[in-house]
């Protein structure tokens, strides 16, 4: 249904309608940005990447195959403009200095127990290819293949980049003295 | 069982995809050796944590930020998006296909030429465009069908409507038809 709701709308954008994109932005901006923030551990960068994710889209909206899911296809371009965040970024913000001030939207949802704090640190110590594959599994509930689509990646690979990062974080959380 | 096999299938049976033989592998070799226990026990908290994590609501100056965006966008034009499934003709249809085009127009353009083969125009009845035009039978090729309203010319149908003047195509669109009732 979502789907092709979503073709009608793009087809009334190719048309000249801007707004039918605003439906979109509506749609697909908690997604984007959730993965975007997860990815690159900053609210601004989340943000600069979600923004860009749907400005490319726009602009490339005639390129897009409708045989294929739209989420599909913006989720690709904010998760590589993530990571080329990420890329450019020198020094990696801590997750807790990078919490905007409460009442302001991520604050509220941040979770308290300890366990999580250090799993979220854990996570940003990942090199972001491997955290990216453990966002979009457990964070998404996306599937082997549906990763290796959105990545460009063969599933095998998925596989054994999931299984790297799992094992990873688990020697972090070990190393920090917290063995969940 | 290495701790690499015992992690990836730990880490299988909580995504659900461990096949029954290694399910049984895995369960025998917990139950021989208690030292993986606690292995066991932190992947399974590491997945409840990460399953746990909350998806993050955007800020609220995030929507106008990505509208100030979309205004100074180049907008999308509207090309036709590419096709990859598609599939090409067979060869015989590209070799064949033409030919049979080609015999298909020959045969009903020589029908058509022919009001002995196509058959008689009734002029008295004949009130519409071709009437109107004055054009020859063989010109306009006009097969009335069992109404005089309908006519057709070698390449379109349509019904003509006197009040309007106006002539609905029947088979394609047809701007001459619609045009240029002196046309047909």
């Amino acid at each position: 249904m979502a789907r092709d709701d979503d073709a009608m709308l793009i087809e009334s954008c190719l048309r000249g309608d801007r707004h039918a994109f605003d439906e979109l932005v509506d749609r697909y901006e908690g997604p984007l940005f959730s993965a975007a923030y997860r990815i690159t551990g900053s609210v601004e960068d989340a943000m600069d990447a979600t923004q860009n994710a749907f400005v490319n889209a726009y602009e490339k909206l005639h390129t897009f195959d409708p045989t294929y899911r739209f989420f599909s296809w913006i989720y690709r371009i904010a998760v590589n403009e993530s990571l080329s965040l990420v890329g450019r970024r020198k020094e990696q913000t801590e997750l807790a200095e990078d919490t905007p001030a409460k009442g302001r939207g991520p604050a509220e949802i941040f979770d308290s127990t300890e366990a999580r704090g250090h799993l979220k640190r854990a996570l940003l110590e990942l090199e972001p290819h491997y955290r990216t594959v453990i966002v979009l599994k457990h964070l998404e509930g996306f599937s082997y293949r549906e990763i290796a689509e959105l990545l460009e990646i063969p599933e095998k690979t998925v596989k054994s980049r999931l299984f790297t990062a799992r094992q990873r974080l688990r020697v972090i959380l070990t190393k920090r003295g917290f063995a969940p | 069982m290495n701790n690499d096999r015992l992690e990836a299938l730990l880490w299988a049976r909580i995504d659900g995809t461990i096949e029954p033989e290694e399910l049984a592998e895995l369960e025998a070799h917990l139950a021989e050796h208690p030292e993986p226990r606690e292995i066991e026990r932190q992947i399974t908290t590491i997945a409840e944590e990460l399953d746990r994590l909350e998806k993050v609501q955007p800020p609220p100056e995030l929507r106008a930020r990505i509208d100030g965006a979309l205004a100074n966008a180049t907008a999308p034009t509207a090309h036709p998006a590419p096709t990859p499934h598609t599939q090409s003709a067979p060869a015989w249809q590209v070799r064949w296909l033409p030919l049979a085009a080609s015999l298909l127009i020959g045969v009903t353009v020589g029908y058509l030429m022919h009001p002995e083969l196509s058959g008689s125009i009734d002029q008295s009845r004949a009130t519409g465009p071709m009437a109107a035009s004055g054009s020859t039978p063989a010109r306009s090729a006009s097969l009335a069908s069992s109404s005089a309203r309908r006519f057709c010319s070698r390449l379109t149908c349509c019904t003509w409507n006197a009040a309007n003047r106006h002539c609905k195509s029947l088979t394609r669109p047809n701007s001459r038809c619609r045009a240029g009732l002196r046309t047909l």
